[in-house]
């Protein structure tokens, strides 16, 4: 099970969106969040700090959440970290990239707390 | 060269000069032939489209100085909702706050009641259905957080829909540089972005796949 204290990282460059994980995450038991709104910003902070989860949209200027996603399994020392994605990205052939790149779970939006809730839960029991 | 061969010959050769006029993009230049009946009617014609061709390339690029305009409206519908997707957000957060205090008082009451309800089940029960209404409740909130998540799909649409009509505009300019000549004397050429078609975003919130279909896919993948 993952530990209430684990910190997240929430990438996404809609505020409002960030907002919203934020808060479903608090609800859920996770307080300790902090966020990007791109994925360079993403990647310089977890390079920086020690995070449990990366949560991350798809779309996104500077850089997009896939080639996030490939940058961090790429980097020796955040390659096993857990990357849930977050997006509307819906295109099959998008999942199955994002999965052939290491992704750990992939939500739809709009999503659930619950869905939310069972993504999560499965990262961890997987790892 | 008899006369008739000397009339055909310059309609002839009228006619090439305004054909080669419309290809080369000078649409201005008539064909100004003196024909016999079925030349003159082709010149004629052919005079026609030129002068369509100009009103067409006119009004398509009038209405194409109209796409950039749009297209920023539609950048100023996700910056409203998106506003007012933060203005909701507050109230939800507020209202989740609020029931959260209420569940807090309502298991101290329920701990101190404790004894007294172990001895009147009907208390006990609606102690139980007290519960259930507040996890209701709770579960309606928490709905009504994630659903606001709408926006970001909507904005998406919208930036692809925005995008796409730069991309018109982008090729429509192409089209019309082809059909004008331009002045040769002014030496001016087309602006880089004029000839860049913009990168569209890549949205396929259209597509009908649900959650479902995705975790179908993790489950192949042992995800």
């Amino acid at each position: 099970m993952p530990s209430p204290s684990m910190k997240i990282l929430v990438v996404d460059d809609m505020s409002s969106m960030r907002r919203i994980i934020k808060n479903t995450l608090k609800q859920l038991g996770y307080p300790n969040v902090e966020e990007a709104e791109d994925g360079q910003k993403a990647l310089e902070m977890v390079r920086k700090e020690t995070f449990d989860l990366v949560i991350s949209d798809w779309n996104m200027p500077n850089m997009n959440g896939l080639d996030l996603l490939k940058s961090i399994r790429q980097d020796p020392k955040l390659s096993v970290m857990p990357v849930l994605m977050v997006t509307t990205e819906a295109e099959m052939d998008h999942i199955l990239e994002a999965i052939r790149s290491g992704v750990n779970s992939y939500i739809l939006k709009p999503f659930t707390a619950e869905t939310m809730k069972e993504k999560i839960d499965k990262v961890f029991k997987h790892a | 060269m008899d006369f008739h061969e000397r009339m055909e010959d310059e309609n002839i050769r009228g006619l090439i000069l305004a054909a080669r006029g419309i290809v080369e993009t000078n649409l201005k230049q008539k064909a100004d032939a003196k024909l016999s009946d079925e030349l003159g009617k082709l010149a004629k014609y052919l005079q026609a489209i030129s002068k369509k061709l100009q009103l067409a390339e006119s009004e398509i690029e009038t209405a194409s100085t109209q796409i950039p305009h749009e297209a920023d409206q539609l950048n100023g519908v996700t910056r409203f909702t998106e506003e007012e997707v933060h203005r909701v957000l507050g109230i939800v957060e507020k209202a989740i706050e609020g029931h959260d205090a209420i569940t807090t008082q309502w298991e101290m009451l329920k701990r101190d009641l404790l004894g007294e309800m172990m001895q009147r089940p009907l208390l006990k029960r609606g102690a139980e259905e007290m519960g259930d209404m507040l996890r209701g409740e709770k579960k309606l909130l928490m709905d009504l957080l994630t659903a606001l998540s709408f926006q970001d799909v909507a904005a998406q649409w919208l930036r692809k829909i925005s995008s796409d009509m730069t991309g018109v505009q982008s090729r429509i300019r192409r089209l019309n540089g082809t059909l004008s000549q331009k002045e040769s004397e002014s030496g001016r050429k087309p602006a880089p972005s004029e000839s860049k078609e913009p990168m569209a975003p890549n949205f396929s919130g259209a597509r009908k796949v649900a959650q479902t279909d995705v975790d179908q896919l993790l489950k192949e993948h042992g995800l």
